[in-house]
């Protein structure tokens, strides 16, 4: 189209001007929509793009009921109740409502904060159910808002709490399993990316939209049964009532499979009043965190090392004078006057360190505690019954313990009389149990465990992977002759104190303490290790008990082994076992 | 009389001939302009504009649609939560332990165990 117009008509004019204008426009679009292009699609999307985070649930932890599992924690949803002081329409409606609704969980004084200026976010209540908030919500009360919060729950109170920990405010876990498995509780959050309307509503228009669903955390199943854990901490708190002490553990396993059944500390704490725990120390779980000196206890695992290597035998004999010298020092028995020729079934009985002594010099030239014997003593004690090591229990926190290598200058023949009978070590309670639960058990180390499964979405159970075991740390024949001293050693004084027709033995442990690098006899660790069971059969239970308090005498019999008699009795009704002549 | 051939009638040698092909084709007495047929041109992409609108409107009626679903799902869920952290309260040792019905029960006063 030809376009005719006068020279220098007005038309003319205003043609090159729309003309100009034309062009203005098209080279500003340009401009915006090709130059700038990328910068205004990002303020596009930075608009009308919204990103999410899916939060994944953390895993559940549950405990078993003979073969059912029972939860021990859970999540909740609660609701912080806030308010913005700027857009409070009645002051009195919303403290008349949080008094009616919410009110043992309201701030101090909370209707100060209402109308506190200079502020936009003011808390005024905390932990408020999701019935409450609901209640709250339909008051329609302008300037109150809810935050959501997810927070653990446990319907048991603070049973196993040592076991469990916590979960702190940033949804960490602290101690116990929550520490230990953390990565696995928590799981891992998911995304949404995605175009939303003014109100946040998720739309599916747009290219560019993104989900990645969270991953819940596993819900872990323990090893502790309910009803055992609450029944050793029934006796331990009894225990601590009668004796006084200030310190009491128990652990009790499986010696068949290395699992903990119940596993307990006093002073403990409850895991959903925090701010009530006076000393951080009661988060402590003693029973793999505080190594000490075993004491007698250990003269099991000494006499099993005597027999499995055939230097001894329960009726094998030896002089006992009530002291016996190795080197340039001489070590005594705490009891005194089973004086002459006594059997090895007898030192054991009577607990003689004298006895322990002698079996560690059979090992050796049978006067003296060679290298030789300290080897073995080393092989069996710390290499095939894992004291002195990590046990990988999925517990946070475990102390590993000490057993000097015969290699080391302190590993001489002095330290190793002394570790006969359970002095110059650091070990666990959850090394002892976990090694005298392979003594007595026909001789296979099952390496602890406290996982027992995992639970899906659909509520299904799974059984977690069998742990490492370990069999032949000491002979079958051996672990029967073990099991039968030690049988023999807890009948010789304390028979009537089991269920008649059962297979309980025990030893008694009493160590000194050290105070300022010397042993003192002005504070003693009571400790009690035991197995039980039906007779002809492999034990049922291993139940290790610890009294302890600062400048208590405690011993093993007196003190802990009370303790032990309780479970154990409870025990043999627990699992149903058959009474035989 | 001369004879002229009129415009709505095209000879078939005229065209491309093939089997089954019509050997007339019709042709519109109406005339469209260029304007007309950008006018129209504007008009149909008007159309399908507002075609695309209407269903991308509808979709995001689905989105509020499914976004109430999901919030309902949520609050179900909750409830459900919070139903089973009662049921565990409530089944709790210590709970069961107080109740009515284990308060009634009694000790029995003689124990006697079968031995094999």
């Amino acid at each position: 189209m030809e376009l005719h117009f006068a020279p220098k008509s007005r038309a003319r004019g205003l043609a090159i001007i729309l003309a100009i204008i034309m062009a203005l426009f098209v080279v500003r679009l340009f401009y915006i929509q090709v130059i700038q292009h990328q910068y205004y699609v990002s303020q596009a999307d930075s608009e009308q793009i919204k990103q999410f985070t899916l939060r994944a649930k953390r895993g559940e932890i549950y405990a078993m009921e003979a073969d059912k599992p029972v939860r021990l924690v859970m999540n909740e949803t609660v609701y912080t109740v806030w308010v913005d002081p700027v857009q409070v329409a009645d002051k009195q409606a919303i403290v008349d409502a949080l008094n009616r609704v919410a009110g043992g969980n309201t701030r101090k004084d909370f209707a100060q904060y209402i109308e506190r200026a200079g502020t936009r976010y003011q808390v005024l209540a905390t932990k408020v159910t999701r019935t409450q908030a609901e209640l709250l919500k339909k008051e329609n009360l302008a300037g109150v808002g809810f935050d959501a919060v997810s927070q653990r729950v446990y319907p048991e109170g603070q049973l196993a709490s040592q076991v469990l920990g916590f979960v702190d405010s940033e949804g960490v876990g602290k101690y116990g399993v929550e520490q230990a498995s953390n990565d696995r509780l928590r799981g891992q959050d998911g995304l949404l990316k995605t175009v939303t309307d003014v109100r946040l509503v998720p739309l599916t228009v747009g290219d560019k939209n993104i989900k990645k669903p969270a991953r819940d955390g596993d819900n872990l199943v323990l090893t502790i049964d309910r009803n055992i854990q609450a029944e050793a901490e029934k006796a331990l708190v009894e225990g601590m009532q009668r004796t006084g002490a200030t310190q009491l553990s128990v652990i009790v396993m499986n010696p068949n499979n290395g699992k903990v059944l119940a596993m307990a500390n006093l002073p403990t704490y409850d895991p959903s009043k925090l701010n009530e725990v006076a000393d951080a120390a009661a988060f402590n779980n003693d029973t793999i965190s505080n190594p000490y000196e075993p004491g007698s206890d250990i003269k099991t695992f000494t006499v099993a090392t005597g027999i499995d290597k055939g230097v001894i035998t329960p009726q094998s004999t030896y002089l006992n004078t009530d002291y016996i010298k190795i080197d340039d020092i001489t070590v005594s028995n705490a009891s005194k006057g089973q004086t002459g020729n006594i059997t090895m079934q007898h030192a054991l009985n009577w607990s003689l360190n004298t006895g322990m002594v002698t079996i560690a010099q059979r090992l050796g030239n049978g006067s003296s505690i060679t290298r030789s014997a300290r080897d073995t003593m080393y092989e069996y004690f710390h290499d095939r019954l894992r004291l002195g090591q990590l046990s990988g229990i999925e517990l946070a926190n475990e102390a590993k313990g000490v057993v000097v290598s015969p290699d080391e200058e302190q590993g001489n023949a002095v330290r190793y009389s002394n570790m006969a009978f359970g002095q110059g070590m650091d070990a666990t309670m959850l090394q002892v149990a976990s090694g005298f639960g392979a003594l007595v058990n026909g001789g296979t180390y099952y390496v602890p465990s406290i996982i027992n499964g995992t639970i899906d979405a659909d509520g299904n159970y799974h059984a977690a992977a069998d742990k490492p075991r370990y069999p032949g740390v000491i002979s079958p024949a051996s672990s029967t002759t073990l099991a039968e001293m030690v049988y023999q050693a807890r009948q010789a004084f304390y028979s009537k104190t089991d269920k008649p027709g059962f297979y309980v033995g025990g030893k008694t442990g009493t160590s000194q303490t050290i105070k300022n690098g010397k042993y003192v006899s002005t504070e003693t660790i009571g400790t009690y290790l035991g197995f039980g069971g039906e007779k002809g059969a492999s034990p049922s239970y291993v139940i290790m008990v610890e009294v302890a308090g600062k400048d208590m005498n405690l011993s093993g019999n007196a003190h802990a082994m009370p303790i032990f008699n309780e479970i154990s009795n409870w025990m043999i009704d627990y699992l149903r076992l058959t009474p035989r002549e | 009389m001369s004879y002229t051939r009129t415009a709505q009638f095209t000879n078939r040698r005229t065209t491309n001939w093939s089997r089954n092909q019509n050997t007339v084709q019709f042709v519109s007495a109406v005339k469209l302009g260029p304007v007309t047929h950008t006018v129209l041109v504007a008009l149909m992409i008007t159309v399908l504009g507002l075609i695309y609108l209407t269903q991308a409107t509808r979709a995001s009626g689905y989105d509020y649609a499914a976004s109430d679903i999901t919030d309902k799902i949520s609050a179900l869920t909750e409830q459900k939560k919070d139903l089973e952290v009662e049921n565990a309260r409530l089944t709790a040792l210590q709970a069961v332990k107080n109740s009515s019905v284990a308060k009634s029960m009694t000790t029995p006063t003689d124990v006697q165990h079968v031995t094999e």
